[in-house]
């Protein structure tokens, strides 16, 4: 039987892509929206890494003429990423049943 | 601009798929903010540290994890390993060798010098992991990450491996009497025991072991430079100096040398060292300068 490697996700992942549903944000916007649950120093790692899994996709804001600095950077949930993160709120969901329903 | 300077530097640590997705963006809020008053700066500035910090230890889990996955880092490890595990056992065959009198003879008890030797010479074999190692994509970071792995190893071999089995076989030897015997009194003291009796000649031995273990990092440095040349003439220089090495550590005894006005200087346990790290930044200079991505 040929293994299959499911996907991982963390409840920080899963923050991320439930911020990211509603549209593309700022690395800054999540820290916003998510109240505190996001810090900004480990952001990124977390954006940078859900990139890597394919999670989200990301591209540059583009510079404005005359501007100086680095561009920031704008980023989006993949389809693979939300079905990912409802594969894994079904999963919870499950599991969080009480035994007695689960039972029935 | 704010944030330039430590943009520079992030970008010389980490390869350039992690700046670009994990630091780079964190550099751009805080240019971004910056307008909003010292207290975002400040802000801005933490989250950039800790998206480096946080890239860096990321790219070097995947390193290990590589070294451990990959069947040529697999191999230097075993040789390694098998390396170090051939050192203890010698010493401790020839410790239970010291009581079946029929085995005492000198030529074993010769043999007993070889771990104490070896254990100078096995930094070197860093090199020629990383000269095997230095065609793989994620060669640098593995190297140099086993080195100072393999550094710490060769520190506890010395210090308490060679250390406890050399002094007991002394004691032992000593208590049997006959011929060959190694006196007690020459002790070979862990670092601890060095520092607390703290004469000139145990800051000496004590600078000595601490010297060894830290040569590891710059001969594996110095292997994975070497590599990256192009001038055949200079690959050739140090590959010369290398087999010298060994051969000289073998053949001469250098400490005697450096004994001729009967007075070891410490910059001499460090001496050797330090030019080691020398040729390796030069190499380095010379050789190809780029972190690959990740493969």
């Amino acid at each position: 039987m040929t293994a299959i490697k499911l996907p991982s996700i963390s409840v920080r992942e899963c923050l991320v892509l439930e911020q990211l549903r509603t549209g593309d944000k700022y690395g800054l916007e999540l820290v916003t929206a998510s109240r505190g649950a996001l810090k900004r120093g480990t952001v990124y790692v977390t954006l940078g890494r859900m990139e890597r899994k394919g999670f989200v996709e990301s591209r540059q804001e583009p510079l404005a003429a005359g501007a100086i600095g680095l561009p920031r950077r704008l980023y989006r949930a993949t389809a693979y990423g939300l079905k990912v993160l409802d594969a894994y709120q079904l999963l919870r969901e499950a599991l969080a049943l009480r035994p007695s329903e689960a039972r029935g | 601009m704010i944030g330039d300077q430590l943009a520079r530097i992030a970008r010389r640590v980490v390869r350039d798929d992690s700046y670009g997705l994990m630091v780079a963006p964190a550099v751009a809020d805080l240019q971004f903010e910056s307008r909003a008053g010292w207290f975002s700066t400040l802000r801005g500035y933490l989250g950039v540290w800790r998206a480096l910090c946080g890239a860096i230890a990321i790219e070097l889990a995947a390193d290990a994890r590589r070294t451990l996955s990959n069947d040529g880092a697999r191999l230097a490890t075993t040789q390694t390993t098998v390396m170090v595990g051939t050192l203890f056992g010698l010493q401790a065959t020839l410790f239970a060798a010291n009581f079946w009198h029929e085995w005492r003879l000198n030529p074993v008890l010769m043999l007993l010098i070889a771990p104490s030797i070896l254990g100078s010479v096995l930094p070197v074999g860093a090199f020629t992991s990383a000269a095997v190692l230095s065609d793989k994509p994620y060669a640098h970071r593995t190297v140099i990450l086993a080195s100072i792995v393999a550094a710490v190893l060769i520190f506890l071999f010395i210090d308490q491996g060679v250390t406890r089995f050399n002094q007991q076989f002394r004691e032992a030897d000593a208590a049997a009497g006959g011929p060959g015997t190694i006196a007690p009194g020459s002790r070979e003291l862990p670092l601890a025991d060095l520092y607390a009796r703290g004469t000139r000649q145990d800051r000496i031995d004590l600078h000595s072991r601490l010297a060894i273990c830290a040569s590891t990092i710059g001969w594996a440095w110095l292997g994975l430079s070497l590599t990256r040349i192009r001038r055949r003439w200079l690959v050739a220089v140090g590959v010369v100096a290398y087999a010298g090495y060994i051969a000289a550590y073998s053949a001469v005894p250098i400490m005697a040398i450096t004994l001729f006005r009967g007075r070891l200087p410490i910059w001499s346990a460090w001496g050797a060292v330090a030019v080691l790290f020398i040729a390796a930044y030069l190499a380095q200079r010379l050789a190809r300068r780029r972190l690959p991505a990740h493969a």
